[in-house]
Parts: structure tokens; C-alpha cells; sequence
């Protein structure tokens, strides 16, 4: 299989056999994490998104102008079902979990940091599907201001307001979570 | 760049990636992987989009002769969209199709699906969903959607391949038990007779409703799982709000090797024909082999020796093995037998099943579904017993009480597995 996106995409067009295979070993990693950390890591559902987004990238293939730009692209199609999911069990409550995601962390995991994941993820909770996912790109992603544009089909200004937008709100609600704020307080001390 | 006002969150990302580090991300890639790939198969690719220059069409447009060809081309492309659109629309709310067993016959919705004694009868639906029905069992698909389909097994168990899609919708049920699906991989097993179900998850995550699941009557069920639940004694199918139901939960096991232990029929190491063991062969699956054991000591003699749950396992048997008359035989005995009412009204109930699916008297089919709700109102079958009424009495041509059955069905089961039959009786 080739090595480049831009081979693999033509190879893809062309159903070339085992070209599906490697268009989901190469991104599905990188792309099961964004999901995870957009919707949070206790739904099970992280499976049936990341299958969603790579059967509708295989039907939109032909769409993508630019071949090079297949991993951004995929991470838009990510960000698009996981905000689409976010919306879904808004309306239909949220799905009866037997248990959350920190008591799935293995034991070498430092309890104050299942802790603050787990505050962060209910404060996240409060905020819209969009803010929340500009959030996540921005601050666990590390993305820039072009890529999260990108990202959520937004032009770049769009972005910058949403990013400030959602970083204020994050900071008017985080009184509320003691779990994170000791968290800021040891990272204010080193 | 510069965003607001400082956020660091240097901390708070280290504490994510030493979550993240807990994660066993493999897992949910294998899941995704494999349903991926069995969905590429028919996921058909949208050609690439040609680039379109407009300028020679503004050019042309300034000539006569020019103008009136673009007007065509304008209305044949225009044409073109709109049949793209309808298509494509048509293709959204296109029913997904299914055929089955290796001569791929089409499939038809309500039909009662029944597998051979000694072999699987796979059945594959157009979206990539398959399933495999195990040896002996009994199912139907009793609606398809343009998202997914409703399976009704009946008797015995489905390995199932759910491929997921975008706002896909299954459900296969199984008694009083429905397991909603978006995609995912599992077996599902249920038994009339003992009305145990158990369900093992090897994908995804799927949520099972019914009773003995909590105060909420519904659980999800992870990948790797297992769930072994029997309805309860006596069925409470409206508790009072915050009233948990009686029986206490089947347990979920993690464990692979205790598959298969739950769901076991009672069998006694003889049961006194000295013929080789009826029941023995009977829980095996060996079901011709079972009802000649109870022929060899005489069927009647057989019946006289049998309690009235063996009757009607007998009565179960002797129908898997085609034999409606002796299955009738032992079904009816059942019912003469005093004190045994849950087990007469189970008899009623597969009576019902041999009268519509074997004698295709389905006025008659009728008369004993309506017999099993009668008898037993919150029985575990009684939205199985409801949803073929409705069967039996439009196959009977009796439309005005198919309506009513659809009616009551739909008040009491909304989302059952024969709502889409219901709806469609009562909005033709």
C-alpha cells in the first residue's frame, strides 16, 4: 500500500484491495482518540462513531479536493459525529453506563487525575456541542486556529470567537469543580 | 496567539494522557476495524467531483444561437440533479432487502424462518448485516426499515453482525426481552420453554429491555459480556414507579468460558421409557432422534410418565422434528392436566405457532393466541402472543379485528416488534 495519503486516496477511488485496511490502520488511532476526547472516554459508543466517520469518508471520498489533506479531513468528519452524537443523547438522555470511565483507569493512574478527567468531562457537559469540541481541539489537542477551523468547517475568525468564547464559559463554571481547580492550583506551584 | 484570557492547562492534558494510558484503545479498533471493513463492501464511492468553469458559458451566452443550446444544456442538467435528488432520496428510504440460506432466496418479512435440525440457515440483509440462525431455531424478520429491521427469534439462537450506520435502528426480540442495536457483533439465545434469555456481546454495546433488569428494565451490555436473565415467576409487566421488579438480576460474566452454562433446559438422567432419554436427545438438539426415543416406548405411555413441562418440551420437539399431529398430541395433554396453569397457557401459545406456521390455519392460530393472553396476560410472551394475533387474524382475512388487536398492541407495546405490522393495519 502506498506510503502517501495522496497514493492512498487514488488507491481508495480505484478500490484497490486492501486499500480500506490501510486507510484505517494509518488514521483510525489518531482519530478514535479525538473522538474519545470530544464525547469522553466512558461511552462505549467510541467504536460505533469511529466506524461511522471512516464509512462516511469512504462514501465522500470523492469530495476530498485535496488528497494531501486527508487527516485533517477525517478529523472534521470526527468532530462533525461526535457533535452529531453529543446532540443525539441531549435529546434522548444519556445512555445507562453499568460504569464510568475513570473506574476503568488502571491502578497506575493517579487518583487525583481520574478525578479531574472525570470533573472535566461533567463541566465540559454543561458546555454547547460546539463550544465543547472547540474546547477539546484547542486545549487537549493543541490544535491551532487554522486547523480548528478545518476542523469544524469554520472560517478562521469564526473559529478564533468560538475558541474564545468556549475558554470563557469553561472559566466561569470551573468554580464549580474543586477537582480541577486543585488541579490548576499544582500546576500554579511548579 | 493570544486567546482570552490565560488558561494553562498544562495540568489537566498530563492528567488526560495518563487516563488515556489506561485505555485499552486496541479494543474499540479491533471492534471498528472489523465492522469497517465488512461495511466497505457495499459502501458505494461517490465519483469525484469535476471541477466546472463557468466562463465559457458567460461567452456563449452573448450569441443567439449560443443562448438557446445553454438554455437546453441549463434544462438537461437541471434534469439530471433532479433525478440524482429523487434517486438519492429513494435510496435513503429504500427498505433494506434480506435472503437466506445458501441459495440466497429472498426474504420475506413475517415469515417464519426455521433452521434444520443439524445446520445454521444464514440470513443476509442488503446493509451487510448478517446473521446466522443455529441449528433448530426459530425467527422471523417481522419488519425492515430503510435503517435496520426487527428480528423475532422465537426459539433458540442468533449469532448476529450488525454493521453500523449512520442513525441505523435493529432490534431483535426474543420473548419479553428486545435488544436495540446500532451496530455490533453478538449471540442472543432464547428459550420458550424455560423463558431464559442470555445474550453474549463481542462488540459494541447493545441495551436490553425487559424484566428482571433492574428497576429500570433496561441494561447495556458491553463488549465482552454476557447477560443471563429468566422472566420472572410471576410476571409483573408494569411495575409501580420506582418499584424494582421481583426477580433478582441475571448476572453479567465477564468470563467466556461461562457461556452457554445458564441456558440449559432441566433434564433428569432417565425419564423412565427405557428407550434412551427423550429429553436428553430432546436438549441436545437431536430432535427426530429425541421423538423417536418417545415413540419407542410408546408415545402415548410417554405422555402418560411426562410432568406437564416435559409435555411440552415434548410437544416443542415434536414440532422441530415435523411432526405437528404428536406435537399437537402432547400440547393438548398439557392442557388437560390440572393445576398446571402456566404450562396450559404456554401450550396455548405454541398451539397458536403450530396452527399458523405448519397447518396455516390461522383462524385457528388465532383462537389460541387469544387463548395464551387470556390465560396469561403478563406472561412472558404475551407481546409476542399480541403481535401474532394481529398476524393470524389479517391472514385471516379478519381486518376489522386486526385493527383492534393493532390498536391494543400499539397502546401497550409502542415500540414492539410487530409496531411497524400495527401502524401499517391501522394507516394502510
Amino acid at each position: 500500500m502506498p506510503d502517501d495519503d495522496e497514493a492512498l486516496v487514488h488507491a481508495l477511488l480505484r478500490r484497490d484491495p486492501g486499500a480500506c485496511a490501510a486507510l484505517f490502520d494509518r488514521h483510525a488511532p489518531y482519530v478514535q482518540r479525538v473522538i474519545a476526547r470530544i464525547i469522553g472516554y466512558s461511552e462505549p459508543e467510541r467504536t460505533d462513531l469511529l466506524h461511522d466517520v471512516f464509512v462516511r469518508a469512504l462514501e465522500g471520498m470523492g469530495d476530498l479536493k485535496n488528497p494531501r489533506m486527508l487527516k485533517s479531513w477525517l478529523v472534521g468528519i470526527a468532530v462533525f459525529v461526535a457533535k452529531e452524537w453529543l446532540r443525539r443523547r441531549k435529546r434522548v438522555g444519556a445512555p445507562v453506563a453499568p460504569e464510568h470511565a475513570a473506574d476503568r483507569a488502571g491502578p497506575s493512574t493517579p487518583p487525583e487525575a481520574v478525578e479531574a478527567v472525570r470533573s472535566l468531562y461533567r463541566l465540559l457537559d454543561r458546555l454547547s456541542e460546539d463550544d465543547r469540541a472547540v474546547f477539546v481541539l484547542r486545549f487537549l489537542e493543541g490544535m491551532n486556529l487554522t486547523e480548528i477551523a478545518e476542523a469544524c468547517n469554520l472560517s478562521i475568525s469564526t473559529a478564533r470567537r468560538r475558541v474564545i468564547r468556549a475558554e470563557s464559559r469553561f472559566q466561569n463554571l470551573l468554580p464549580a469543580y474543586p477537582a480541577l481547580v486543585e488541579r490548576f492550583k499544582v500546576g500554579e506551584g511548579r | 496567539m493570544k486567546l482570552g484570557p490565560p488558561l494553562d492547562l498544562d495540568v489537566l492534558r498530563r492528567d488526560v494522557a495518563d487516563v488515556e494510558r489506561s485505555i485499552d484503545w486496541d479494543e474499540g479498533l479491533r471492534g471498528a476495524r472489523a465492522r469497517f471493513l465488512l461495511a466497505a463492501r457495499g459502501v458505494p464511492l461517490r465519483p469525484r467531483a469535476g471541477r466546472v468553469s463557468f466562463a465559457p458559458w458567460r461567452a456563449g451566452l452573448k450569441s443567439g444561437p449560443l443562448r438557446s443550446a445553454a438554455r437546453l444544456a441549463v434544462a438537461l442538467a437541471a434534469t439530471l440533479v433532479l433525478s440524482v435528488v429523487v434517486w438519492t432520496g429513494y435510496r435513503q428510504h429504500a427498505r433494506i432487502r434480506f435472503d437466506t440460506g445458501s441459495e440466497h432466496a429472498a426474504g420475506q418479512v413475517g415469515v417464519l424462518l426455521s433452521s434444520p435440525g443439524s445446520e445454521p440457515l444464514p440470513i443476509r440483509f442488503s446493509d451487510g448485516t448478517s446473521l446466522s440462525m443455529a441449528a433448530a431455531t426459530l425467527a422471523r424478520v417481522t419488519e425492515t426499515t430503510s435503517r435496520g429491521a426487527t428480528v423475532l427469534l422465537e426459539e433458540g439462537s442468533l449469532s448476529c453482525a450488525v454493521v453500523h450506520r449512520d442513525a441505523s435502528r435493529w432490534q431483535v426480540a426474543a420473548g419479553p426481552y428486545t435488544v436495540l442495536v446500532t451496530g455490533t457483533r453478538f449471540d442472543v439465545r432464547w428459550s420458550a420453554a424455560e423463558q431464559t434469555f442470555a445474550l453474549d456481546l463481542h462488540e459494541g454495546s447493545v441495551t436490553v429491555l425487559g424484566p428482571s433488569l433492574g428497576a429500570t428494565g433496561r441494561r447495556r451490555v458491553l463488549a465482552g459480556e454476557s447477560l443471563r436473565v429468566s422472566v420472572p415467576a410471576t410476571p409483573t409487566e408494569a411495575p409501580a414507579p420506582g418499584q424494582p421488579l421481583a426477580a433478582p438480576l441475571g448476572p453479567i460474566a465477564t468470563n467466556p468460558a461461562a457461556r452457554g452454562d445458564a441456558v440449559r433446559i432441566g433434564v433428569g438422567d432417565t425419564d423412565g421409557t427405557g428407550h434412551g432419554s427423550w429429553k436428553q436427545l430432546a436438549v441436545e438438539g437431536r430432535y427426530p432422534d429425541a421423538l423417536a426415543a418417545a415413540e419407542g416406548g410408546g408415545f402415548e405411555a410417554t405422555c402418560r410418565r411426562a410432568s406437564a413441562a416435559d409435555l411440552l418440551l415434548l410437544g416443542e420437539t415434536a414440532r422441530f422434528a415435523g411432526s405437528p399431529a404428536r406435537a399437537e398430541q402432547a400440547l393438548r395433554l398439557v392442557r388437560a392436566r390440572p393445576g398446571a396453569k402456566h404450562e396450559a397457557a404456554m401450550s396455548a401459545f405454541n398451539l397458536g405457532r403450530i396452527e399458523y406456521d405448519d397447518r396455516r390455519n390461522y383462524s385457528a392460530a388465532a383462537r389460541w393466541f387469544q387463548s395464551y393472553l387470556r390465560e396469561e396476560p403478563a406472561g412472558g410472551l404475551a407481546r409476542e402472543a399480541a403481535g401474532r394475533l394481529i398476524e393470524a387474524q389479517k391472514a385471516a382475512g379478519d381486518m376489522s379485528a386486526a385493527r383492534e388487536s393493532a390498536s391494543a398492541y400499539l397502546a401497550k407495546y409502542p415500540a414492539g416488534p410487530h409496531a411497524g405490522l400495527a401502524r401499517t393495519i391501522l394507516n394502510p
